[in-house]
């Protein structure tokens, strides 16, 4: 990605009488990239998204876009586009209507602007419905109208609110294949705010989780998947099971009875470390354990989902474990019902270590610099996600 | 199953009736008026002996009448445009805005509607009788904008309360300053109730009685008060065809309104 620098956000903050919504220390988002801002509602990404849009006034901090400092400049004035859930189209003017509307302001030419409205239904494939009514749409197509409307502006960056998320299933995959290849083709820098961790991750060429006012993860999606940074990454990206322990003398992790062996840790030390449910494999409960890493249970659910089964496995020491097991067709590696003994298993590669006890004095000192940056954050008490 | 279907359909029989009977009390005495200005006598008596249409030609070649219907005509065009642009402005601003005493401020535009008429009446009497507006057009124009402006806030407020602001703000990251977005996305979001209050401003200020009582004079008379004073010495199916054309005149407002904010957003 060159052109680093496109839009630099620094110390923004934001919030009502002393509560904070947004306390961001530094954000650069590239040129053309699509970036998605992820994380659970009132996590501070919609005011995020507002103060670049010129909607909310930080109360500290600054934006700068392509070099000039927008943080008070009117939001008319920042020539950004803008696509919002419920699309917010003008129900009394035509689609071709809508999408002039922004062109019209800017006084171009009759013969421009027409051309710049077909170039951008084009676009997203509604040349035919210019004439139309925004309500004789369908939702997706309506959306469609929105995006070409904020696009014919050409603007520096496009800001997405949740645009998908009052579409059905099937059509909001359908639209995140339209939106990347949009986006693809024009090349138009793209910055999405969500809640859905699958239109994230699908999407994106870099994911920013949000979590209580602060980004806790920057990173590509293969990344903030494979290798969260927090606690809250974890839980939030993949729903992880999450265990805390202190490292045992075999230099295993014992999490109440759950043995996790996870490589480099220090005896005496405590840890934190995630497993994510569909790299956990049930096993019969006779079966012995090789490396005495693993843990008993009894199956308390299981669900089908389609393509996979989620189960929930009670340990003796009381903790659930969700497990993810795939789903062969056959029905042959379909787990044990309810109140069936297990054991559960994984590879130690496959153990995700977030936290070594900092107190440690000896601490490893080798580990990735992203688990030790995040180590403070990590600790925070809301560390619990959903 | 089919005892609780009879149930069912014994109660909405009732239902039904209960609304038809409601119905015929709210218009009875409307009916018994249109049907009293056909009358070819000069008695009140209903029903009428047989039909004709004698009194429509008498008021409509009375010049007294005319002249009150010019008078009545000529103030709903003055007192809905004014009504409809303050009311406009204060419901946007009452209900967007966020200012200290907002809310006093709302409760003093809707006041005129708490306060009896005769009341409000009495105050213009003494005050136009001050700046010397005591019949004169100007005068019953400011009496019933006064009297009509709390509906208009009101139908507005609606409007403007379940406003989504989405779109303006679509519109202002479009580029478009304040006044552009309030002027081409607002506006035309808030028709409804703009429409709902003009028709109730129009019907206000057509059938408007005490106020105008008080602040008119021989000159500017009203068609409701023409009505009024005619009553009171001789009743005759004059008044009957005035009120029919009143009513008349009331209901093509409402529905041409409803027609062109209905065709509008059809469209």
């Amino acid at each position: 990605m060159s052109g680093a620098g496109h839009v630099e956000i620094d110390d923004l903050t934001a919030g009502y009488d002393g509560a904070r919504i947004l306390d961001l220390d530094h954000l650069s988002i590239h040129r053309g990239e699509f970036l998605s801002i992820l994380g659970p509602s009132g996590c501070g990404k919609t005011t995020l998204l507002n103060c670049v849009a010129g909607f909310v006034e930080p109360t500290g901090g600054r934006i700068v876009i392509d070099g000039d400092d927008v943080t008070a400049l009117p939001p008319y004035r920042r020539g950004l586009g803008l696509v919002f859930q419920n699309y917010a189209l003008f129900p009394h003017m035509t689609v071709a209507d809508n999408v002039a509307y922004g062109l019209k302001v800017r006084r171009l030419g009759k013969a421009e602007v027409a051309e710049r409205v077909g170039e951008a239904l084009r676009l997203v494939n509604l040349e035919d419905f210019a004439g139309r009514r925004p309500r004789q749409l369908s939702g997706g197509q309506q959306q469609r109208v929105a995006i070409a409307r904020a696009l014919a502006i050409r603007p520096a960056v496009l800001l997405l609110d949740e645009p998908l998320s009052n579409l059905d299933a099937k059509l909001r995959r359908e639209m995140r294949v339209e939106l990347r290849t949009i986006q693809r083709r024009i090349g138009t820098t793209m910055v999405f705010v969500t809640h859905d961790q699958e239109e994230a991750l699908s999407l994106s060429d870099r994911v920013a989780v949000m979590n209580a006012g602060r980004i806790e993860q920057l990173g590509t999606p293969d990344e903030v998947y494979r290798r969260p940074a927090t606690r809250f990454v974890a839980q939030f990206i993949g729903a992880a099971n999450v265990l805390e322990g202190t490292v045992t003398a075999a230099g295993l992790l014992d999490a109440g009875g759950i043995l996790v062996g996870a490589g480099t840790l220090r005896p005496g030390s405590r840890a934190v470390v995630a497993i994510r449910p569909e790299r956990i494999r049930l096993d019969d409960a006779a079966a012995p354990a090789a490396d005495g890493t693993g843990a008993g249970g009894t199956v308390g659910y299981r669900a089908f989902a389609g393509d996979a089964w989620h189960v929930e496995v009670h340990t003796a020491s009381g903790r659930t474990i969700t497990v993810q097991v795939a789903d062969t067709g056959g029905g042959v590696a379909d787990p044990p019902g309810a109140g069936t003994a297990v054991t559960l298993r994984w590879d130690p590669s496959d153990v995700i270590i977030l936290d070594r006890d900092a107190r440690d004095p000896d601490g490893d000192r080798g580990g990735d610099p992203a688990q030790a940056a995040h180590r403070a954050a990590d600790r925070d008490p809301d560390g619990g996600g959903p | 199953m089919a005892k609780v279907l009879r149930y069912d359909r014994g109660i909405r029989l009732l239902g039904g009736l209960l609304a038809c009977g409601v119905f015929l009390f709210l218009l009875a005495p409307l009916a018994v008026l249109v049907i009293s200005s056909f009358s070819p006598t000069t008695s009140m008596a209903f029903p009428p002996s047989g039909a004709s249409l004698r009194w429509y030609g008498e008021v409509l070649s009375s010049p007294d009448w005319l002249v009150s219907f010019q008078l009545s005509g000529l103030l709903v065009l003055y007192v809905v445009p004014t009504t409809v642009v303050i009311g406009t402005l204060a419901a946007y601003g009452l209900t967007q805005g966020d200012f200290p005493g907002r809310k006093l401020i709302q409760a003093l535009a809707l006041s005129p509607l708490m306060v009896p008429e005769i009341i409000t009446a009495l105050g213009l009497l003494y005050y136009f009788h001050g700046v010397g507006l005591i019949n004169t057009i100007p005068g019953l124009w400011l009496a019933h904008s006064l009297v009509a402006l709390p509906f208009v806030v009101r139908a507005v407020m609606v409007s403007a309360a379940g406003l989504d602001p989405t779109p303006e703000r679509a519109a202002t990251s479009l580029g478009a300053s304040r006044l552009r977005v309030f002027l081409t996305v607002t506006l035309p979001l808030l028709r409804p109730g703009i429409i709902a209050g003009a028709v109730l401003a129009a019907v206000t200020s057509l059938g408007e009685v005490a106020v105008s009582a008080l602040v008119a004079g021989a000159n500017t008379t009203t068609v409701p008060l023409r009505i009024f004073s005619a009553v009171q010495f001789q009743l005759d199916p004059s008044m009957a065809v005035v009120s029919t054309l009143l009513m008349t005149a009331s209901v093509v407002v409402m529905v041409v309104a409803d027609r062109f904010a209905r065709i509008s957003e059809a469209l």
